[in-house]
């Protein structure tokens, strides 16, 4: 535990009101300081050799492009998460986050020696953007397991989503350039930003073509939209898939639909579908989908591993961002299953680190605070065992039968962060949560109360009436997704503290960490 | 302009959603068959005894039940009819299609579902969401069709014996394209430069035939479009500009007659319960069967901001400068329904492309479901229509240069 | 001094400078600087809103 009661030291200390930056670093006790320190070594050592060979390109680009800023705060994104951490979790946590700023710096590395916004004139980068897709987030990125000499870059990760989970304030420039476009405030924030990056025309050129795709929202439909009239001109395609994804029927539509899609990427990059690729890619797929039911397997034990966000983000980035198609993730998804396993087979010997309280997480998570449920579990003891966010496609792929194959894929899509729960109709968001606290043995759930979502938002007065009849506590943390001057990291903490200290007449575990300022903190 | 003989008549239906000729329907042993939105194919549910109501919540006040239920910042449309339908006012429904279109309608339905609003001695009663796809190519129409089978005629067939033969589609499509065709005359004489129809009149009788029985009002619309052909416009025009609205649900007439009382003439209506598309005739013909005709037909011609393709996207804005050019509007009132996501971000994107691209003035709104009496909704129609007698003023001023 | 000793010097000190610089966030610290300057950059420019 991180809080020492004698000296009245906790981690609420390390917050400083006026500045972004912690005031210093814990002190974990010498191994795991040592190993945290080692990991911070290595993080930017890693990025000085991967992005540091640049250095011009790299300051142009950070004069170019507002969003990228934020990633010279990675080593304090990894610190948020870590903090308060010990031994195996620790590791658990590093690893995971790793695996993503991994991912993450090659992107940056990808898109600043490809960019037509910084190398206008360059005959290498436009090679490298003539091989390039560029895609929307929430498309299929799975599709591109069948074409392993083509690039794909996921512009709308790298512009908005990872700066938004890295730097609380990274997309607030862009929710106001659109809502002084004339947009209403009331829409989700995600797909707002997304849209003011464009109209700031603060996206990468990366590629010479586009994928977008109507899900998983109204917002995102509309942001598909306006997507397509900044990127004018470009060839794109729009993936439209079948909304009601429970019914059987609408597969056949839907493997229709990402043929088209294949079809699309065959004829402007020259390409043809490489099916022995795709078995090699699928493999890695089923591999990782694979880790992830171990994961959840022992989270539903008295004695959970991997928890919180280095649980969710790890997944939603590996199988959203990186199309499930990063080895390295892959690797790190292997070893981190085997040592969680070891970690399980220990803690259950020894009867250690069960969990004060057990929660599960649902609904659409704030970006701003990614960290939350690592607040929940230093601050209260409530431990989040499941994230409804890495709940997404789990189903494996069958190797070797081609239809059947592309019938796997469109419900990997389907399956895919956000549409796995917020499509379908209200069984797979409301009937499924509650079969997750059965599952995972919990009657704690942390309900984030996304509040420009009307999605989620529809089914309030149910979630209410039923989690009463269950005897679960459902505690709603308001938020705005990107937007943290709606509801602020603070009042977020003070909707949980409220229901601790009310309901269940809770006290604290880390009393510095009641109530702290951190608005201007990344 | 002496007043249409069955305007009072006319209003008196937009009282209620249960209204005096649906209860007569109904004791004529019809069944009132629900729906909410342009994507559920309205010609199919008025098969055999079948007759489609599309679902208004007139004289909404409170909607704190439905905001309990869902979150206070869904679409005031969606929270007006879970309200209603809280309170037993869609009781008299013996189906609903409904649609997953936009997440605002399908939530409100499904939270109907399941607090069983049709009542406890509904057995035959159904709910569906129909799958729409955001696109229109034949994959997308294959699907629709799937769609509608599955989801619609079957449980009609199945569970009220209704006919769902092709001849039965093309006699319910016939019967709809009869009032498509009154109210398409009916609506171009507002291309006339003093038209003897205002605005507020044509969106009574546009909104009758989507919440009555077609074969109760036809007689009276066939009436009223003699009386409007031999009406005398008055001499002097008492509109100032003429627009046209586009945008998201106006089920209430009020809205228009609060434009026109500020001055603007409504000419065209390009609104969800407006004219177009939702009363534009469906062409069948024999060489295919009629429920992909219709399926196709509804999936080509809906205006909803959800159809994200991009060739879509484009033929939104050009049907739009098309029907300002047709109908002669000086300006565009661009509407959303207050937290539609959809309109919120078309309105916001027409508000610049089409004065850009296409020269039209456009005034953009949100407003809320009820908005008949709204002051600031007035004050900035009358601000819309002072600019846009300015603009005329310069124009005439620049020619006669 | 032999090499090895020089070696071991060398290291020790790039290990106790990062070590302090690790313990105190002085490299966050000095992000944040550069954060905040680079910030005000984009704040300064002019940008078009256009689609």
């Amino acid at each position: 535990m991180a809080y020492d009661p004698k000296t009245g030291k906790g981690l609420g200390r390390f917050y400083d009101a006026k500045r972004r930056a912690f005031r210093f670093r814990e002190w974990k006790g010498l191994k795991d300081t040592l190993f945290d320190y080692a990991r911070w070594m290595y993080l930017y050592l890693f990025m000085a050799v991967k992005l540091g060979c640049r250095p011009v390109l790299m300051v142009r680009a950070m004069l170019r492009y507002r969003w990228l800023v934020s990633y010279l705060t990675a080593a304090h994104m990894m610190d948020r998460h870590t903090m308060g951490l010990r031994g195996r979790e620790l590791r658990y946590a590093h690893k995971q986050f790793f695996s993503v700023l991994h991912n993450s710096v090659l992107g940056v590395r990808d898109i600043i020696v490809r960019d037509k916004n910084l190398r206008p004139n360059s005959k290498k980068a436009a090679k490298l953007r003539a091989n390039t897709i560029m895609f929307d987030e929430m498309t299929p990125s799975l599709i591109m397991m069948g074409f392993p000499t083509v690039k794909w870059i996921d512009i709308a990760v790298f512009a908005i989503g990872l700066p938004s989970e890295v730097d609380q304030n990274a997309t607030v420039y862009y929710i106001d350039a659109i809502e002084h476009f004339g947009l209403a405030p009331d829409v989700c924030p995600e797909p707002a930003s997304e849209c003011g990056c464009a109209i700031v025309d603060d996206y990468p050129k990366v590629g010479d073509c586009y994928i977008t795709s109507s899900m998983p929202c109204d917002g995102s439909v509309e942001q598909t939209a306006l997507m397509t009239r900044y990127l004018k001109g470009m060839d794109i395609f729009q993936i439209t898939p079948p909304q009601r994804i429970n019914e059987p029927e609408i597969q056949r539509y839907a493997v229709k639909n990402l043929k088209k899609c294949i079809a699309f990427i065959e004829e402007h990059m020259h390409v043809k579908w490489d099916w022995d690729a795709f078995w090699e890619n699928a493999k890695m797929y089923n591999d990782t989908a694979q880790c992830m039911v171990e994961k959840w397997d022992v989270n539903c034990t008295d004695y959970p591993q991997v928890c919180g966000a280095a649980l969710a983000l790890q997944r939603e980035y590996e199988f959203q961002a990186a199309g499930c198609l990063d080895r390295y993730m892959h690797k790190t998804d292997l070893k981190v299953t085997k040592m969680m396993h070891k970690g399980y087979e220990i803690d259950r010997a020894k009867g250690t680190n069960k969990p004060k309280y057990r929660c599960i997480v649902w609904a659409c998570p704030a970006h701003y605070y990614t960290n939350f449920t690592y607040w929940t579990q230093h601050c209260w003891g409530v431990k989040c065992v499941m994230d409804m966010e890495c709940m997404l496609s789990y189903q494996p792929i069958t190797i070797g039968d081609e239809e059947q194959a592309l019938l796997d894929l469109a419900r990997c899509n389907e399956r895919m962060m956000m549409r796995s729960h917020t499509n379908g109709g209200y069984r797979n968001l409301l009937d499924e949560c509650w079969k997750m606290c059965e599952k995972f043995n919990v009657n704690i759930v942390i309900m984030y109360d996304h509040v420009s979502c009307k999605n989620v938002g529809g089914l309030h007065g149910l979630f209410e009436d039923q989690a009463r009849e269950r005897g679960i506590h459902l505690i709603w943390v308001p938020h705005d997704v990107m937007d943290p001057r709606t509801v602020s990291r603070r009042e977020m903490r003070e909707a949980f503290n409220q229901y601790m200290v009310n309901v269940l007449h809770e006290e604290p575990i880390d009393p510095t960490l009641l109530d702290y300022e951190d608005a201007l903190s990344w | 302009m002496r007043e249409l003989k069955h305007l009072i008549y006319f209003e008196s239906l937009l009282e209620d959603a249960n209204n005096e000729l649906v209860r007569q329907a109904q004791a004529e042993g019809k069944l009132a068959i629900g729906y909410t939105c342009f994507h559920a194919p309205e010609a199919l549910l008025n098969l055999g005894a079948c007759f489609s109501v599309r679902l208004r919540a007139p004289h909404t006040n409170s909607m704190e039940m439905a905001t309990y239920y869902m979150a206070n910042n869904s679409c005031e449309y969606a929270r007006a009819l879970l309200e209603r339908s809280l309170e037993g006012n869609y009781a008299f429904l013996h189906g609903m299609a409904g649609v997953d279109v936009c997440e605002a309608n399908n939530r409100a339905m499904e939270n109907m579902e399941i607090m069983h609003v049709q009542g406890g001695d509904k057995d035959k009663f159904f709910w569906c969401n129909l799958d729409v796809p955001y696109s229109d190519d034949e994959d997308c129409v294959e699907h629709t069709v799937e769609q509608v089978s599955r989801k619609i005629l079957k449980p009609m067939h199945e569970n009220y014996g209704v006919d769902i033969s092709d001849a039965a589609i093309r006699a319910a499509v016939a019967e709809q394209n009869e009032i498509s065709r009154i109210i398409t005359e009916l609506g171009a004489f507002r291309k006339l430069d003093n038209p003897p129809i205002t605005g507020y009149e044509f969106a009574v009788l546009v909104l009758v035939t989507y919440v009555c029985p077609k074969y109760l009002i036809v007689d009276r619309l066939r009436e009223t479009l003699e009386e409007v052909r031999r009406r005398e416009p008055d001499a002097e025009k008492n509109f100032r500009v003429r627009v046209a609205v586009v945008g998201s649900e106006i089920d209430d007439p009020n809205l228009i007659k609060l434009i026109e009382s500020s001055g603007a003439l409504v000419v065209a209506d390009r609104f969800c319960y407006g004219s177009f598309p939702g009363r534009q005739e469906i062409p069948l013909t024999d060489d295919e069967d009629a429920l992909t005709q219709v399926c196709r037909w509804y999936l080509q011609n809906t205006e909803c901001p959800r159809q994200c393709a991009a060739h879509r996207v484009q033929r939104r804005y050009d049907r739009v400068a098309e029907l300002a050019r047709d109908f002669h509007a000086d300006g565009v009132i661009y509407e959303q329904m207050k937290f539609c996501t959809y309109w919120s971000y078309e309105r916001t994107m027409a508000s610049h492309i089409m004065p850009d691209e296409h020269g039209i003035h456009v005034l953009s709104i949100d407003r809320p479901y009820i908005a008949g009496q709204s002051g600031q909704l007035r004050t900035r129609v009358q601000a819309f229509v002072e600019s846009l007698e300015i603009k005329k003023l310069h124009k005439k001023d620049r020619e006669a240069k | 001094m032999a090499w090895y000793w020089i070696v071991l010097i060398v290291f020790g000190a790039l290990f106790a400078l990062t070590f302090l610089a690790y313990m105190t966030n002085a490299d966050m610290k000095l992000v944040e600087k550069l954060y905040d300057a680079l910030i005000r950059y984009h704040d300064s420019k002019d940008v078009e809103e256009k689609l």
